[in-house]
């Protein structure tokens, strides 16, 4: 019997494992939530990825040693990034381990699971008795152990990928890449330079060297200052746009020729708008987040747009219940229905370069975007509160019952208006409330801004 | 259907077996060479989801 003796409650989270190596996560907790998870999805061949962080090759081998032991086979598909062992799962039908802790700081590692076809494992669907069987300890079977294969999945991986989005015939483009010494080092090459000359783009690399230690700065784009060298190099280069991955290359950022980010709410239009040329009347599925342009392009270009609360579990749950052909989020994840409606940096990076080479030469990305830039956002906020309903409730209370404001809980507490809205929900794992407000003019975003952070804040204290 | 060679060699079917599947040009679906549960293929992208499949006469991962 495989036992584990330690907190789980503190790595095995709502979607992941994660925690830091060697203490909290360690060779023996990946053997036992190995054995746990051909257990509990019923598998007889597992997909198994890792990421460049030095404990990555011992954490998935350890993990591949308890799913053979408990019979079942592994598919060792080595370096890949997070979208590519979504790929494996999707492409060769099995359930996907991926060993990664995404942008954390090296100490850490972790474990993202799916079922076959890329489906979501969470607490709520398989995580939540992987844990209960690692912690009163996975039974021994008396099977034959199964086998370890490697396999190359990144060529077909790439060729899958060019297939849902061709940019063969796109005009020539220069991009700089940052893939902040994470697996996009790895990933693009595969899909952006092989083979060598065939496409009509001019790939400037930054931090493409495979390194867990993270020596230039944090693999998390969604952090301004962890932007500042692409943005840098993109001027410098003359390039057309800039795109930044975080440390498992799921997330994909850009950056216009001018070096400004790009909220990911204006790509999620832009994909949005070409999934709808592609699919007239499609579904298209966003986050109460996302700016208001998104449901608005969705509207002007026939389809039907869906609102969710945050969180990637909803968005592929509605997906699926909704049969929509794309998902957007405000932070940078891109869910794909041709893609196992798992979310994809890279196939974004690829509708954004689509979008730039089919139009006419001399077309700057900012120009390109334009038509998405209606609104004025103020970012995320946080704020420590003591009681956060309390809070809440009292913004709720100075904005109910305004002529003109309505408001929904959807997932924490929206109240919009004509020119303005706002979203204020709770952390799911720490006392803080996150705002979000977007208006359509600055001054208008500023003023609900602060007068909604004085009523959080006032309550606080 | 026009499929990418190295695709082809890499899907399986999400059945226990995890068989390859052949391309049925009269069906626009790629097939399962063990319980012939048949994929559709859109805009020559393979839809490889059980929940978007025709089963096979005997079953999903049954022989037939």
């Amino acid at each position: 019997m495989l036992r584990v003796d330690r907190d789980l409650d503190a790595v095995i989270k709502a979607y992941d494992v994660r925690g830091t190596y060697p203490d909290q996560i360690d060779e023996q907790l990946a053997t036992a939530v190995g054995a746990a998870f051909v257990q509990v999805v019923g598998a007889t061949t597992v997909a198994v990825g890792y990421d460049m962080r030095p404990s990555s090759p011992a954490l998935a081998a350890a993990f591949a040693a308890g799913v053979t032991g408990q019979g079942a086979d592994v598919v060792d598909v080595g370096l890949v990034s997070t979208d590519a062992l979504y790929f494996a799962s999707g492409s060769l039908g099995v359930p996907g381990a991926m060993f990664t802790a995404s942008h954390n700081p090296a100490r850490y590692n972790g474990i993202k699971l799916c079922r076959v076809g890329a489906a979501p494992v969470g607490r709520d669907t398989g995580l939540a008795e992987i844990r209960a069987l690692v912690g009163d300890g996975v039974p021994d079977v008396d099977v034959p152990a199964g086998t370890v294969t490697r396999r190359e999945i990144l060529p077909a991986y790439a060729a899958y990928l060019r297939g849902l989005v061709d940019i063969a015939g796109i005009r020539p483009l220069t991009v700089v890449v940052d893939a902040g010494n994470g697996m996009a080092g790895h990933t693009v090459p595969f899909v952006l330079q092989y083979p060598a000359a065939t496409l009509p783009l001019t790939v400037v690399p930054l931090y493409f060297e495979l390194d867990g230690s993270f020596p230039n700065h944090e693999a998390n784009p969604i952090e301004p200052e962890n932007l500042r060298d692409l943005q840098r190099a993109v001027r410098d280069a003359g390039a057309d746009l800039g795109l930044a991955f975080d440390g498992d290359a799921d997330r994909c950022f850009v950056v216009d020729e001018a070096g400004a980010a790009v909220s990911p709410s204006i790509i999620t239009a832009l994909i949005a708008a070409r999934e709808l040329a592609r699919e007239p009347g499609a579904t298209v599925i966003h986050n109460l987040i996302t700016s208001r342009t998104v449901p608005e392009v969705i509207a002007e270009h026939g389809g039907t747009a869906v609102r969710t609360r945050v969180g990637h579990s909803f968005i592929k749950q509605v997906m699926a219940e909704t049969g929509a052909v794309f998902g957007g989020e405000h932070s940078g994840h891109f869910y794909f229905r041709d893609f196992w409606r798992a979310d994809s940096g890279m196939l974004a990076a690829l509708h954004v370069l689509a979008a730039l080479g089919g139009s006419p030469a001399g077309t700057p990305l900012t120009a390109l975007l334009a038509p998405y830039e209606r609104y004025q956002a103020s970012g995320e906020v946080n704020s420590e509160v003591a009681d956060v309903a309390a809070s809440t409730a009292a913004v709720e209370a100075a904005y109910a019952g305004r002529p003109g404001v309505s408001a929904d809980h959807l997932d924490g507490l929206t109240v919009a208006a004509d020119d303005w809205w706002f979203n204020l929900r709770p952390s799911n794992t720490e006392p803080l409330l996150r705002l979000n407000v977007e208006a359509r003019d600055v001054a208008t975003m500023e003023h609900v801004r602060d007068a909604v952070l004085a009523l959080v804040r006032r309550e606080a204290t | 259907m026009n499929l990418d060679p190295l695709l082809l060699e890499i899907l399986a079917c999400p059945c226990e077996r995890h068989e390859p599947v052949r391309p049925d040009e009269q069906r626009q679906a790629l097939v399962c060479t063990y319980c012939s549960t048949a994929f559709p293929v859109r805009d020559d992208i393979p839809v490889m989801l059980l929940d978007e499949a025709e089963p096979g006469p005997n079953g999903i991962g049954q022989q037939g």
